[in-house]
């Protein structure tokens, strides 16, 4: 079968994160893409990570504050079954490509909007930056520990990358929809609400929850936790369920563990202070042999483990080398660029990479003739009115 | 209207990636059946992750390892339109229910994998949990920074993104199954999330510098993108590494005068002098409470949120007029807020049918669906193939 989304096209208006990821994760299961950037570029052109998130597109670039680059791209519009933005709300409409818009020009498009805090609501207009949203989830409070403790911010940009796995979702959920209605529809997608969904074990609320209080940056659990080895190198220890509890107690000689109460609670509930003593005691355990000795002895017996190691030496982890995960483009100016590869497989219509990020415009010209029917003499006169 | 009415999928997973995915598509008005072991999902008794991500489904709990409960099973799936499992890969080989089987009972559904490491490589048999991704994927280190410990996440990040990616996946295949009448193998892992999560990180090129942004116990990337604490010992986030935020800062603190200090002119300069600039604006921040701080740059619009508390999200205006949170009876927790449903559409809606189920909670109701009569169930229960709500609440 050929890839899902083939004969699809998707207009990106996105810039940072979040449109462009999902516009690369519909891209690369067939949607013809076509980025389109204002004179200026895209903001994340200047970032390493640009090319990975915008590769397998085509690159145009249109000034929609001009009327004569809004009618370009609205005449994209009536050819596009998805189009993607991630301004703040209101811009969109402005710019002439919001979904008011967009739902005259082609009821059947599925247009997806994503912002920090969605299209409705007080904080509407409250610039949406990842870090802002995180922190209004909870997120940093709840990593840095309740009580005094400071937040912990973190490095990772989370709610955008959540945005983008549930906006390329939700669009394919349209795109059902629309198999049965022939109509299009407004997707609303935010920061906020992606967030709250990853964390969302969290937030559940019931008037008998308890929360445990905590503050432990290598996990609160004994029995899931990092620990290190005598050589300092640190490991994960997972004893997800009792039966690996079991199992670990009787790898190390220490049986009586089965019948210890301090254990109550185990694998996840073991609280303060009982937790820290445990922690003290596995600690001294550990520090008995090298990180590499215990994993070795540990996995022998199927206890879950495995080392913390840095992202680059995961770029040669065997398992992301045989699930295909790592791949090579090259990119002008950059050389061969290592980068992930398509995540979600799908047996008889696995998706593909289509080739490197476009440069500002690369496609322009050819856009404007092959698919709008645009002169050699118009698409001149657009270049000097600097319309594209 | 809800886009996923009329779809049927079976759940054959526990703890949290698996769930996940499935939730996900009961989020979007799919009727999901969760199958259960006897004993539950060991998820179960972290209670409010249970509920999370079990939402919107129906429970059965049924003997799988016996014949009669392994034909219900069958008997579910032959009906269905997505399978979702997340088992260690093997186990379903073993009872009859790997991909290859269930076509033989079902040749058009979709059967999502969301797994650990895969189906092949050196590492497919191991267990997959995502703190040991976190670990080996360079997350734990990134975090936690060069020459300090490596950092645990709170959030479980790799098991919401694998069902995130997986839902994606099996969207797909729902689509093209649409056209084509055919059905495939949707595959998801948390090795591959833990790259999604990672995608500007994951990257090299010939003379690419490796920067390890992390640190111990970390506010901030720099003083711009940064938590400070402020007279009534809140924490605020601030974020404002473009010029024009930071001009708007100077403003909207009162501090017009850094303007025109020397040290802080250009972004290099600002960068140079980094800690001095965090230490001013610790100092300015710490002199008024946070109310009054968010009501003054938000009138700026200078970018910046309290690090709220559970509570306060779930009290917070924004939340509240969207909708955000939505609230469903429980016959033992009386009444249980869930996180609102992601996407919101123009034009239809998604819907949380009830909170996490009890175990067994609907055998009977599934069973009598399939053609059981009243006998046969109470037969089956006797002979502890399916087991009921009430009965497992006595065990």
């Amino acid at each position: 079968m050929k890839q899902v989304l083939a004969g699809f096209r998707v207009l990106d208006f996105g810039h940072y994160i979040p449109g462009p990821y999902t516009a690369m994760l519909l891209a690369e299961q067939g949607a013809e893409v076509i980025k389109i950037e204002p004179p200026a570029g895209d903001p994340m052109r200047s970032e390493k990570g640009f090319v990975v998130l915008n590769r397998s597109k085509k690159g145009m670039v249109l000034d929609l504050k001009k009327e004569e680059g809004k009618k370009i791209a609205q005449a994209l519009i009536k050819k596009a079954d998805v189009v993607i933005e991630n301004f703040k709300p209101g811009k969109a409409d402005q710019l002439g490509i919001g979904y008011e818009t967009v739902k005259v020009l082609n009821p059947s498009t599925v247009h997806c909007s994503i912002s920090g805090y969605g299209q409705f609501g007080p904080y509407r207009n409250r610039p949406g930056w990842d870090p802002i949203v995180t922190s209004t989830a909870t997120v940093y409070v709840e990593q840095g520990g309740t009580g005094i403790a400071s937040p912990v911010f973190l490095v990772l940009p989370l709610a955008s990358y959540y945005s983008a796995f549930m906006a390329a979702y939700s669009i394919t959920i349209a795109l059902i929809a629309r198999e049965k209605t022939g109509k299009g529809q407004q997707v609303d997608i935010s920061l906020l609400n992606s967030i709250m969904a990853a964390s969302c074990g969290g937030l559940v609320n019931f008037e008998a929850r308890e929360r445990v209080p905590r503050s432990y940056q290598q996990g609160g659990s004994p029995v899931y936790r990092l620990y290190q080895g005598s050589d300092g190198k640190w490991f994960f220890l997972a004893l997800g369920n009792l039966a690996f509890l079991a199992k670990f107690a009787i790898a190390i000689g220490h049986e009586e563990w089965l019948t210890d109460e301090r254990f109550e609670g185990a694998p996840f509930m073991i609280l303060p202070p009982v937790n820290e003593e445990l922690i003290e005691m596995f600690e001294k355990i550990f520090a008995e042999k090298t990180r590499d000795e215990w994993l070795e002895f540990l996995q022998a017996e199927d206890i879950p483990c495995g080392p913390a190691l840095s992202v680059e030496a995961f770029m040669d982890d065997p398992q992301v080398i045989a699930n295909d995960m790592v791949t090579e483009i090259e990119e002008p100016g950059l050389g061969p660029v290592r980068q992930m590869g398509v995540p979600v497989r799908l047996s008889q219509a696995p998706g593909a990479i289509k080739g490197r990020s476009p440069q500002k415009g690369e496609h322009t010209e050819e856009i404007l003739s092959n698919s709008l029917n645009y002169s050699a003499e118009e698409i001149s006169r657009l270049k000097q009115e600097k319309v594209i | 209207m809800h886009p996923l009415e009329g779809f049927r999928v079976i759940d054959l997973t526990t703890m949290i990636n698996g769930p996940v995915a499935a939730m996900l598509l009961s989020d979007m008005g799919a009727e999901v059946i969760k199958i259960e072991p006897p004993d539950g999902d060991p998820w179960r008794p972290m209670l409010g992750g249970f509920l999370a991500y079990n939402r919107g489904k129906r429970a059965i709990s049924i003997n799988m390892k016996k014949e009669e409960g392994k034909e219900i099973a069958r008997k579910l799936i032959a009906k269905a339109d997505v399978l979702v499992e997340n088992a260690r890969w093997g186990v379903w080989h073993r009872l009859g229910l790997d991909y290859d089987s269930v076509i033989k009972i079902n040749p058009d559904i979709i059967y999502l994998t969301v797994t650990g490491h895969g189906t092949s490589g050196p590492f497919v048999n191991m267990p997959g949990y995502d703190p040991l991704l976190q670990a080996r994927s360079g997350q734990m280190v990134g975090q936690g920074g060069k020459d300090c410990p490596p950092v645990f996440y709170v959030v479980p990040l790799n098991d919401v993104a694998s069902p995130m990616l997986g839902a994606y996946g099996a969207a797909l295949a729902l689509l093209q199954r649409l056209r084509t009448g055919k059905g495939q193998h949707v595959i998801m892992s948390l090795t591959n999330a833990s790259i999604c999560l990672q995608a500007m990180e994951l990257m090299d090129y010939p003379g690419l510098e490796h920067i390890n942004k992390g640190g111990d116990r970390l506010i901030g990337l720099n003083a711009a993108i940064s938590h400070y604490q402020t007279l009534d010992k809140r924490w605020l986030m601030l974020y404002c590494p473009q010029e024009h935020q930071w001009q708007g800062l100077c403003r909207a603190l009162g501090r017009e005068e850094l303007l025109f200090d020397l040290r802080f002119a250009t972004p290099e300069k600002r960068a140079e002098n980094d800690k001095a600039l965090a230490e001013l604006l610790a100092k300015t921040l710490g002199e008024r409470p946070a109310e009054y701080w968010l009501e003054v740059l938000s009138q700026a619009d200078v970018p910046v949120s309290l690090g709220q508390v559970n509570e306060e999200l779930l009290e917070d205006p924004h939340c509240l007029e969207n909708g955000f949170f939505e609230e469903r009876d429980h016959p033992q927790l009386g009444w249980v807020k869930h996180h609102g449903i992601t996407p919101r559409f123009s034009d239809m809606t998604g819907i949380i049918r009830r909170t996490g189920p009890l175990l067994g909670q609907h055998t009977a109701e599934v069973l009598a669906e399939l053609g059981y009569t009243q006998e046969e169930i109470d037969r089956l229960v006797e002979k502890k193939v399916a087991f009921l709500m009430e009965e497992i609440e006595e065990e």
